[in-house]
């Protein structure tokens, strides 16, 4: 059994270092490869020289030895661990975009976060098929997600132009939307009890479950916050007193002392 | 020989499932145990083997232990637990999936 001596490894090393191979672990993986390999190649018989060669061939064939670390970067970083949190991303920019309202002086219904959900949606369109080479919508659940800040802007610009949509209220299209977003993860939801999780994987499932709802509200909750403080843009005041003779449960909610709490604002 | 399509989606689930339940095993060693298992007709590009390694361990399905070769480290991969039961998991659905082709390849010849 023939062993590589030092110089060799040194070799070995420093050769993967100016190819390329930096990345810490990685390193130590390819040369602890490289020089399997290559004493691999050495007990058949082969010079030192031309059993690295082989060696270096059966790890990246005709590529440079550098592609392994692309590759592993390419895996590490843009990988689908990327797109699994890319929803709580999104979530977090449509806060963002409610929370940069606050510089800006809405003169007219709606157009604001229409505009700028458009642009995300776009954005995230072009990124995702230039990055994988795929359109975002072959996967319902993404498609239904980032559609959602379209759809809310619609619902706002619904509410805004058309007294007939105002009557759900602020809070209403916020629980709709989270019930919508509930029911669309329902599936998902099922599948997730059904089978054996660790508790690490239950809230991983959990958080992209809350950024599916949160997604479809917190954009809307977020603008009427900030464009509309206290316009009762959603319920006008006619509307919320008309609402406990339009609806029953409506008027039995608001005697429970937590449907007061959340309703006193409204009513 | 199987070609790139074929292999392409079977590393990981192969990963998986030779270092389930408690093996520990180093690239090299996992390159030659798929010949081996294999007699050569599953070879595995090497230089994808350890993407795929470092990505699971980005996931967190497996981890890795240092253990000093004479003058030099190498790097042992085992699962963790919460790889175990992903490897469980990838290992029924990839039988399934074999059962399934069979299934197909056999109603398709009729």
């Amino acid at each position: 059994m023939v062993f590589l001596n030092g110089e060799q490894v040194a070799f070995i090393e420093s050769d993967i270092r100016k190819k390329g191979i930096t990345l810490a672990g990685l390193d130590t993986d390819v040369l602890d490869h490289l020089i399997c390999g290559t004493e691999h190649y050495l007990n058949e018989g082969n010079p030192f020289a031309q059993a690295y060669q082989l060696a270096l061939r059966d790890l990246t064939g005709d590529e440079a030895v550098g592609s392994v670390q692309q590759d592993t970067l390419r895996a590490v970083r843009t990988g689908k661990s990327f797109y699994k949190n890319l929803l709580a991303y999104v979530a977090v920019l449509g806060g963002l975009i409610g929370v940069f309202g606050v510089f800006a002086e809405a003169t007219s219904p709606g157009l604001i976060l229409p505009v700028l959900s458009l642009a995300l949606f776009c954005v995230y369109h072009s990124f995702f098929y230039f990055r994988t080479g795929k359109n975002p919508g072959s996967n319902l659940w993404w498609f239904v997600a980032i559609t959602a800040l379209p759809v809310v802007a619609v619902a706002v610009f619904l509410a805004e132009a058309f007294p007939g949509f105002r009557w759900l209220g602020t809070q209403g299209w916020c629980l709709l939307l989270t019930a919508v977003g509930t029911g669309l993860y329902y599936h998902s939801v099922r599948k997730i009890l059904a089978e054996p999780r660790t508790t690490r994987q239950l809230l991983i499932q959990l958080s992209r479950f809350l950024g599916v709802s949160s997604l479809l509200w917190i954009p809307l909750a977020a603008y009427v916050k900030l464009f509309r403080p206290g316009a009762d843009v959603f319920l006008p005041r006619r509307a919320a007193d008309a609402l406990p003779d339009r609806f029953p449960l409506m008027l039995l909610l608001q005697k429970a002392p937590a449907a007061r709490l959340f309703f006193r604002n409204r009513f | 020989m199987y070609s790139k399509d074929l292999i392409r989606g079977t590393l990981t689930p192969i990963i998986l499932r030779l270092l389930h339940p408690d093996g520990k095993m180093y690239g090299y060693e996992i390159c030659q145990k798929v010949k081996q298992l294999t007699d050569g007709s599953l070879l595995i590009r090497e230089g994808s083997l350890y993407p795929a390694l470092h990505r699971l361990m980005d996931d967190g399905l497996i981890r890795v232990e240092e253990v000093m070769i004479g003058n030099r480290p190498r790097r042992y991969y085992q699962l963790t637990e919460e790889g175990r039961l992903e490897a469980e998991k990838r290992t029924a659905e990839f039988s399934q999936f074999l059962q399934t082709m069979q299934l197909f390849m056999q109603k398709a010849i009729r």
